[in-house]
């Protein structure tokens, strides 16, 4: 009764089929020696199998072990970036710095325009008839400037007058 | 992550990872060095371990590696040694010589010959008793990659069983 089910159950093992439970009770079965005939082909391979899993490592191990553990201190914990991470990390460095450089210099070249090109002191009016003379020639240059504005604006009306006599 | 998280999650995967690195190296001793260095390291690196998805799988890569570095650096410097006293491989390996004449070395050495894929993910199914998702996610191989590599491989080893079998 034994032999069939061994015997089923060693060709589900070939087959792949077996589970973990099976597969241990067939290393179990043969490490009997009363195997029967037809099947002491595989005993060799199931006495091997029994065999490698007996080699464990003892308690003296545990023991070393986690007294080295305890006196060793944890690694730095270390980033690794990719090359590409790296060049992109550069070039953005390189453009902020950029960046800075132009609106440094920048700041510099408007600032000093500003001190050497403008002197006030030549504008300022030094008397009431100056600032006469100066208030009527800025009012006369707005009048003729509004002139001019009328003449144009009549101008074009007239353009317009003739288009939309050429569309009637 | 404080001791008593680690003494809780982590530890406990300890033999997992002692039987991956043992496989590898074929040297007990080296074996529980890969695994107390990788045991240390995360430690080491326990600020870091909260963006790690799935801290046993890390730890089974870590062991891959170290392991394989260990077994490499053994093999130079073995290999400078043997150069220099004209031994070859086998003359001075008896252990391996017996373990090709029993019949559960000869299971081992079939394993050690499946290629890589279908190796860790029989290994970490049959001995380390591990789920379809659990190798997946361990491996970085999608499920039914997983499923088909363990399939294979027992396929293979099931036909060399039965010729060595029919030899005998």
């Amino acid at each position: 009764m034994d032999y069939k089910v061994m015997e089923q159950l060693l060709e589900k093992y070939f087959e792949g089929e077996t589970s973990l439970k099976e597969e241990s009770r067939l290393r179990a079965y043969f490490q009997r020696d009363d195997v029967p005939e037809n099947l002491r082909p595989y005993q060799p391979l199931f006495r091997h199998l029994a065999k490698e899993q007996s080699h464990e490592l003892d308690a003296g191990f545990d023991r070393k072990l986690l007294r080295q553990l305890e006196t060793t201190m944890p690694q730095a914990k270390v980033r690794y970036l990719s090359a590409r991470s790296w060049m992109m990390r550069i070039a953005a460095a390189v453009v902020i710095g950029l960046g800075l450089w132009w609106a440094y210099i920048s700041q510099n070249i408007s600032s000093t325009n500003q001190q050497a090109g403008i002197d006030w002191s030549k504008y300022e009016v030094k008397s009431t008839d100056e600032a006469f003379r100066l208030t009527s020639t800025a009012l006369l240059k707005a009048s003729s400037e509004l002139n001019q504005g009328a003449s144009t604006a009549a101008h074009e009306m007239d353009k317009l007058k003739k288009v939309g006599r050429f569309f009637k | 992550m404080n001791l008593e998280y680690f003494k809780q999650n982590i530890l406990p995967i300890k033999n997992r990872l002692y039987r991956m690195a043992l496989r590898i190296t074929a040297n007990p001793a080296e074996a529980e060095d890969v695994v107390q260095e990788v045991f240390i390291k995360v430690w080491e690196q326990r600020l870091e371990m909260g963006d790690v998805r799935n801290i046993e799988a890390w730890c089974m890569q870590m062991t891959k590696n170290r392991a394989i570095d260990k077994k490499r650096l053994r093999f130079n410097q073995s290999e400078g040694l043997d150069k220099a006293y004209g031994l070859s491989s086998s003359d001075h390996d008896p252990g391996r010589q017996a373990e090709l004449n029993d019949a559960v070395g000869q299971v081992k050495v079939l394993m050690a010959e499946l290629p890589d894929n279908q190796k860790a993910a029989m290994q970490l199914r049959d001995i380390e008793g591990m789920s379809y998702q659990e190798i997946s996610e361990t491996l970085a191989m999608p499920l039914n990659q997983v499923k088909t590599n363990i399939f294979r491989a027992r396929k293979h080893i099931r036909s060399k069983l039965m010729q060595l079998w029919t030899i005998k």
